[in-house]
Order: C-alpha cells, then sequence, then structure tokens
C-alpha cells in the first residue's frame, strides 16, 4: 500500500465485462527461462561470451582480494515497466507496478519482514544487497515519464525468445541498459519446458535485449498477482540474474558438482518447489541443508525471503564492471555491509577452481592446495589495474625514466620462473613461442579458440585467471627492472635477460587479449 | 541390471537411463570418481567362485547380476587430500587403478565398448591403419615429430593444403583441427617436442557423423560449409544444418567391417564427402556424443543404444 504515486496516470479501469476472455495461466512452480536463454546466447554470440568471462574475471578478482568493490553505498537503479497487453485485464495497474517496485526495494535492502523467519544457521548470512529500485521520471528523450510504457499487442502469449522486446515483434523496445532497468509483463509466458514465471538476460548480452520480462500474474502483490507467486518474488529472482546471480543450485540437474560461484551457498542437488520444509538436505550439506529460502531457489514467494553476503558480493561486483554508469550511488543508510568483503572465507569448493571432468585429472593438480601459500611480496599492494590494459602493448618499463630505487646487486630480480613453484599448470598454456620457453607445436600456434572458451567456459575463466595472475608478476618484474635501470644498475646480461623476459610477457598479453577478446 | 559407467551430469547417459526405464528396466550410474573415497570395492575368491560387488557391508552391487555394460565415460579415481605425500598419493592413485583394471577384465557382461577395446580404439594411429585395411579411403598423413619431414610434406602438399590436429585434448589445452597458416610454417620446428598427425586437407560437400550401434548405421549429414568455420565442423556447429542420409550400400559394409575388426558394438564416425562424391575416413570416437545430432536428424539413436543394452541384460 505504499507509495503510490501518479495517481493520475492509472489507466482505464479493467475492462469489467471481458467474460470471453482466457482465466490467466498460473503455472503450479516456479520455472525460469533464463539458462535456456543464458545457453542460446552463448553458443551464438561470441560478444557475449567475452562479456561473460571478462565480467567472470573482475568478479574472482573481488572474490581474491585482488580488487575492492568500486560502490560502497547504495545504487539507485530507475526502473522502466513496459507493460504489454492482449486483454484489458493485463493492463496492469500503477498500483500492482509500484507494490512490485515496493517489494524490491525491500527485498534488496533486507528490510523485508519475512527476512526474520530464516533458520538460525543461515540467518547470519542474510544480507543488504545495497540496491533500490525506482520508476523512471525522465524517458531516454529527457521528457518525463512515469516509468511505465504501455502497449497493446495481438499475442495472447510470448516465449522466451526476445519477442517482446521489440516493437517489430508485438512487444515494445527496451530502454538504454546504462540508465534503466527495462522490465516487460507479458500476458503469458512459454517455452519448450513449460509456462515460465519470467527471465532474464545476464550481463554482458545484446543491449537491445537487456533486462527482464515477468509474467503479469507474478508480477506485484495486487491486482492480477495471483498465489502462489503474488508476492513479487519473481521479479526479485530475474532481477538476481540480471545482476549476475546463478540459480542457487548451480543448474547441474542434481549433479552436486555445479556451483553458483558464491562460497557462503551450500552445494545443493536442484531446485526446490512449493514450500519445503527445513532442513531439506541434499550432496551431502547436511544438517542445515538447503538454502532453499533463497531468492534465487525455485520456491513459491512465501518460502524465498534472503540473499546472502556472498551474492551481494557477486551481483555488486557485477554492477561495477558488467553496468559501471548504471544508477546513482548514494551512501548508505543502513550498515554498509553486513560482514566485511575481506572476511569471506572460500572453502574446498572455491568457485573459480578448475573442475577436471573427462579423461584426465591429474592427482598432482590437487597438490596445489596443499602447498604453501605462494608469498609473493608484491601481492599486497599490487596495483589497482593491470597495466597492460592501458598501454598496448606497454612500453619497456625499464627504458623509461622511473623513479629510482636503491637496489642492490643480489637483489636483481629474476624472471617468474624464480620465484619457486611457478604459476602452475597452466603455465605451459601460455608460454607461447617466446625465447626463454619451448612449447609443442600444436599448443605453439598463437590461440586458445573461441571454440574452447564456449566448450568449457570454467576452463576458459581459470585460464584467463591465470594469465592475469601470471601478467601481473612479469609487470613487477619488468617494473623492477626499470628501477634498477634508471638507477643504473642495470649490466649487459641483466637488461638481456629483461628483454628476453619482456617477449615472454608480449606473448603472454597477446594470448590474454585472444582469451577476452579485449 | 544395466551399469553405465560415466558421470552424473553425462546427458548421454541421462537419456540412455530415461529410455531405460520407460521401458521398465533396471540402470544404474557408476561415477568412477567416486572411488575409493565414497565408494566400496569387494572381490572375493573362495572355493573355487569369485564375487565382484561395489560396496562394502550392507547394500552393495553385485556386478555378476549386470549382464550388461556400458563403458561411457570412466573416471579416474580420486586421492583422499588426508594423504599429503605426493609418493604416497601415487602410490595410492596407482592401486586403486590396479584393482579397478583388473575387476574390468575380470567380469564377462556384454559390454558397450569393451574397456580393452575402446583403450585401443581410441589410438587414431591405429584407426588409420584399420580404416585402410578394411578398404576405406583416409588422407594422406604424416604422424611425426621429425621437423624436416613435416616441413617437407607441408611443402607437398602445398600452402593452405595441410591441416594439424592433436591425438586428444585436456579441457585446459583443447585445439580444434586448423590449417597450417603461412605463418604458422617458421612454429614447425616445435614440431619436436611432441609429435603432431598432419593430413591432406580434404575439402567437404558435407561433413558426416555416422553413428554406428550394433549392426544399425545412422548416418547424418552436418553441413558444415555452411558455417563460419569449413575446417572443423564441431566449431560452429550451431549453425550447421543436420540432416539424416544414407551411405553408399559399399561405405555402410566397410564402416561395419571397420567396427568388427576394431570389436566396437559402438562408435561414432566422422568422414567427409567430397565434392566430387568420395567418402573419406577421418576418425571413430569409441564413445562418441550423438545426442547434438538426434536432435536435429530424429534418428532413434538413444532408442538403439538402450536396445542394445537391454538385449543383452539378463
Amino acid at each position: 500500500m505504499p507509495g503510490k504515486t501518479n495517481k493520475s496516470n492509472n489507466p482505464p479501469p479493467p475492462a469489467a465485462g471481458a467474460a470471453s476472455e482466457e482465466p490467466p495461466v498460473v503455472p503450479l512452480q516456479r520455472r525460469c527461462g533464463t539458462m535456456a536463454v543464458h545457453y542460446r546466447h552463448l553458443h551464438s554470440d561470441p560478444d557475449y561470451l567475452r562479456a561473460r568471462a571478462a565480467s567472470e574475471t573482475h568478479y574472482s578478482a573481488i572474490v581474491q582480494g585482488r580488487r575492492a568493490l568500486a560502490r560502497v553505498g547504495v545504487t539507485t537503479i530507475p526502473v522502466v515497466v513496459h507493460v504489454l497487453f492482449n486483454t484489458a485485464q493485463q493492463n496492469l495497474s500503477n498500483a500492482q507496478i509500484q507494490s512490485q517496485i515496493d517489494v524490491m526495494n525491500h527485498d534488496y535492502r533486507k528490510t523485508n519482514p519475512d527476512v526474520a523467519s530464516a533458520p538460525a544457521a543461515f540467518a547470519p548470512l542474510a544480507a543488504d544487497a545495497r540496491i533500490q529500485f525506482t520508476l523512471a521520471t525522465v524517458d531516454p528523450n529527457g521528457a518525463a515519464t512515469t516509468g511505465i510504457t504501455r502497449t497493446q499487442t495481438n499475442s495472447a502469449s510470448f516465449s522466451d525468445n526476445d519477442a517482446m522486446k521489440s516493437s517489430a515483434t508485438g512487444g515494445h523496445d527496451a530502454w538504454p541498459r546504462d540508465k534503466y532497468l527495462n522490465i516487460w509483463t507479458v500476458p503469458r509466458l512459454t517455452s519448450p519446458q513449460g509456462d515460465l514465471l519470467g527471465y532474464a538476460q545476464f550481463p554482458g548480452g545484446n543491449a537491445a535485449t537487456d533486462g527482464v520480462v515477468i509474467l503479469h500474474s507474478a508480477f506485484g502483490t495486487n491486482g492480477t498477482a495471483a498465489a502462489p507467486f503474488n508476492l513479487g518474488r519473481t521479479a526479485t529472482h530475474e532481477v538476481g540474474h540480471w545482476l549476475n546471480l546463478h540459480h542457487i543450485w548451480g543448474d547441474d540437474n542434481n549433479a552436486c558438482t555445479g556451483s553458483d560461484l558464491v562460497a557462503d551457498t551450500p552445494n545443493q542437488a536442484g531446485p526446490n518447489f512449493g514450500k519445503p520444509a527445513f532442513p531439506h538436505v541434499t550432496c551431502n550439506n547436511g544438517p542445515n541443508g538447503d538454502m532453499f529460502m533463497n531468492y534465487m531457489d525455485y520456491v513459491d514467494d512465501a518460502a524465498m525471503f534472503l540473499f546472502t553476503t556472498g551474492q551481494v558480493t557477486r551481483l555488486q561486483a557485477s554492477l561495477d564492471s558488467d553496468r559501471p554508469t548504471l544508477g546513482s550511488s548514494t551512501s548508505a543508510t543502513s550498515p554498509i555491509l553486513d560482514t566485511p568483503v575481506g572476511t569471506l572465507k572460500f572453502g574446498d569448493d572455491a568457485p573459480v577452481t578448475l573442475k577436471f571432468r573427462d579423461d584426465v585429472p591429474p592427482p598432482s593438480l590437487k597438490f596445489r592446495d596443499d602447498g604453501p601459500p605462494p608469498s609473493l611480496k608484491f601481492r599486497d599492494d599490487s596495483p589497482p589495474s593491470l597495466k597492460f590494459r592501458d598501454d598496448s602493448p606497454p612500453s619497456l618499463k625499464f627504458r623509461d625514466d622511473i623513479p629510482k630505487l636503491k637496489i642492490t646487486d643480489d637483489g636483481i630480480p629474476q624472471g617468474p620462473g624464480g620465484f619457486g613453484p611457478g604459476p602452475g599448470p597452466l603455465g605451459a598454456a601460455f608460454a607461447g613461442s617466446g625465447r626463454t620457453s619451448a612449447a609443442p607445436f600444436v599448443l605453439s600456434t598463437p590461440h586458445h579458440s573461441m571454440a574452447w572458451v564456449q566448450m568449457f567456459p570454467q576452463a576458459a575463466a581459470e585460464a584467463v585467471n591465470s594469465a592475469e595472475d601470471q601478467l601481473r608478476q612479469y609487470e613487477e618484474v619488468l617494473e623492477q627492472y626499470g628501477q634498477a635501470d634508471s638507477a643504473g644498475q642495470l649490466s649487459s646480461a641483466e637488461r638481456q635477460a629483461a628483454e628476453s623476459i619482456y617477449a615472454d610477457y608480449a606473448s603472454l598479453v597477446a594470448e590474454y587479449r585472444q582469451l577476452t577478446g579485449s | 541390471m544395466i551399469l553405465i559407467v560415466s558421470t552424473p551430469g553425462d546427458e548421454h547417459a541421462l537419456a540412455v537411463q530415461a529410455e531405460l526405464s520407460r521401458r521398465k528396466a533396471q540402470s544404474k550410474l557408476l561415477d568412477l570418481s567416486e572411488f575409493p573415497q565414497n565408494l566400496g570395492l569387494s572381490i572375493r575368491y573362495k572355493a573355487g567362485e569369485g564375487s565382484f560387488a561395489f560396496g562394502c557391508e550392507g547394500s552393495s552391487l553385485d556386478l555378476e547380476e549386470c549382464g550388461a555394460i556400458w563403458w561411457r565415460r570412466p573416471q579416474q579415481p580420486q586421492i583422499s587430500s588426508d594423504i599429503l605425500r605426493t609418493t604416497h598419493r601415487h602410490f595410492a592413485f596407482n592401486e586403486s587403478v590396479e584393482a579397478l583394471q583388473g575387476l574390468w577384465h575380470a567380469l564377462q557382461p556384454f559390454w558397450i565398448n569393451d574397456p580393452a577395446r575402446d583403450y585401443v580404439a581410441q589410438r587414431k594411429v591405429y584407426q588409420l591403419r584399420v580404416a585402410q585395411e578394411v578398404g576405406l579411403t583416409v588422407p594422406e598423413t604424416l604422424i611425426t615429430n621429425c621437423t624436416r619431414a613435416a616441413g617437407d610434406f607441408v611443402r607437398q602438399q602445398g600452402a593452405g593444403r595441410v591441416i594439424y590436429k592433436s591425438f586428444s585434448a585436456l579441457e585446459n589445452e583443447w585445439r580444434e583441427t586448423r590449417l597450417l597458416a603461412e605463418n604458422e610454417v617458421q612454429l614447425l620446428d616445435n614440431v619436436r617436442y611432441a609429435p603432431v598427425i598432419f593430413q591432406e586437407y580434404i575439402e567437404a560437400s558435407v561433413d558426416l557423423r555416422v553413428t554406428v550401434v550394433g549392426a544399425q548405421i545412422f548416418a547424418a549429414a552436418v553441413h558444415s560449409q555452411d558455417t563460419a568455420y569449413k575446417v572443423d565442423c564441431r566449431i560452429d556447429i550451431s549453425n550447421a544444418r543436420i540432416e539424416a542420409v544414407e551411405l553408399p550400400p559399399d561405405i555402410q559394409e566397410k564402416l561395419l567391417s571397420l567396427m568388427g575388426a576394431m570389436g566396437l558394438v559402438y562408435g561414432a564416425i566422422d568422414m567427409r564427402r567430397t565434392p566430387d562424391g568420395r567418402y573419406i575416413f577421418l576418425e571413430i570416437n569409441p564413445a562418441g556424443q550423438w545426442l547434438f545430432i538426434e536432435h536435429y536428424s530424429k534418428q532413434p539413436i538413444t532408442a538403439a543404444l538402450a536396445s542394445k543394452l537391454l538385449e543383452h541384460d539378463r
């Protein structure tokens, strides 16, 4: 009931006597089309793939503490709701639309009353996502708006093929995603698997289809909203995807091997439906079992009521990297974070760990975890952004005039090989054809193909991360050479070594670019 | 009982299990990466009898009850992280592998495919020889780590007429089949570090994916030449039209001879049909995938595999 604005813009009241209308289709269970849409884009849009890889790279840097979240306060995101109606009843009232905005504002600030019903085991993980939503007041042309578009369509039903996102196909064009969250409400939403409550497009896809789609009867808390999906949680769930959250069970068909890439959510076999009883144990996740009360499960609206700290980190990381210009930031009005990001603990199922599925899991891979942590001294104070992104390819640091640093003869740094255990098994992948390292012919041809990236996205993300780690090491070394050089302490032999290291570095940069499409 | 050796996430295994359960047949999926940490194994010999079971006590899976075993995606044993010393880990791994390999050879179920046959059939060097022997045409091929021989081969075939490919792939080092580019000739010296398969490039009118189940041949044309990558049809497969086709009788006969010679019940064969109508054998995948074909070609491959397992299960 709060926040009824723009009364005068209410649509005409629903046609009272529309007797011939079909009753609204209310699916019995939650079903979301996001993953199917994700795979469709993944297999057809290399740009999407690159953007996804880049986003995961950024996220893993946040998780590993190499980068910090940019937005510390609350981000307010302008929303445009495109109401597509076939019958007058589906032309949702402003009140129904505002009720949806209100729900999201509670859910994304952890001010929803039902979060109090979280089981004791999970309650400490519930977190404030630090996002609020407001109907847009200015349209893309700068004119005043209610933040609502209304379009009568001949389509009684849409599918997950994005037709609702274009006026050419019975829908309404998206507003620019760098300024708005686009939400389309539709008369009906179908897929080959059955009726959907909604679907979202993960960050990194086509701008023209960016946003979320919600079935009108699962939207808001009044009007056409129908139980058990009449508490507005479908939009909370889909906007979660739009901010890069995955389903909490990891979309792995009950395999217990998939991950939602968030460390503080339990491993979980598959979706939960309805209103499960606590605890529901799967994948040896007892005694507390599945976190089915998470917004990213499939339970009924009344049964879901929390995001975790780890999920908040992920969606905030996505805001930073995927939607940097979206929304306006304000300082937090409540404690900024429930748990400091830096103390996130990552157990054995760390999200970015490469999991070998098929034939060749060399047992030695495991040993990396056992060894002592690398104590690279420059890790702590590494530069906030990678240098190779600024200049392409980077100029040789040891040729520039760089403030001097006292470096003794025995303090001349070695190449990354000198750091001991080396950068790990992926090192060989990036050896390239540089002068200091040989590679088998097939691997020395200069590419990781996009085909590989498509077939093994997790391995690809791992390779990108590993490359960044190595690049950072190279940069540090080159930097030290540079400082030694400007202090007049570089012998010709050392200069030669530096040149050689630089050659490796340059080929690694080339491969990194190929991997990330940057 | 039908046993499927694979991983829980294997959609091909799931498809066959679904088909089997539709026919009221019992099947079980065995993930060998669970061994020895979470999966027990008990092999007993006593008074002239042998028994083989997964499980330690209580509920166990008696392998003599398994009339048919599908050797789909066998996993490596995973060793407990409780063991820290590298040499101890290797020892534990090796002992686990030995026990399992002995087990498979001791059992006498109906196999798709017999692990020993599967092991041999995966070898590309062997495949090409058998293919030639049964009368199939194979591309002119050089497999070598001799840099000069590689250079000569490339020169003889001509620029842009040679592909290279790897024997197998690791998840983090996967390479598609590629045409040797001009600027890659200078890298041929690296051939000495590991052998490479070089082949004459076979122009295609279509790629053929031929899935053989027993005596049944499901041939499908993959219209790879209409896609963004003509050399390796896997790369842009989502844009390739796939349809069922009929192979000439003599090719069918030769493929069945190939299967017989290799001792395989199942195999997914990659071929190309040239613009002038010749059929060229490229390779055979003894545990190759078929769902991406079946989805478009509507050939009942899943059902055929289920039938084959079922007819041999007790």
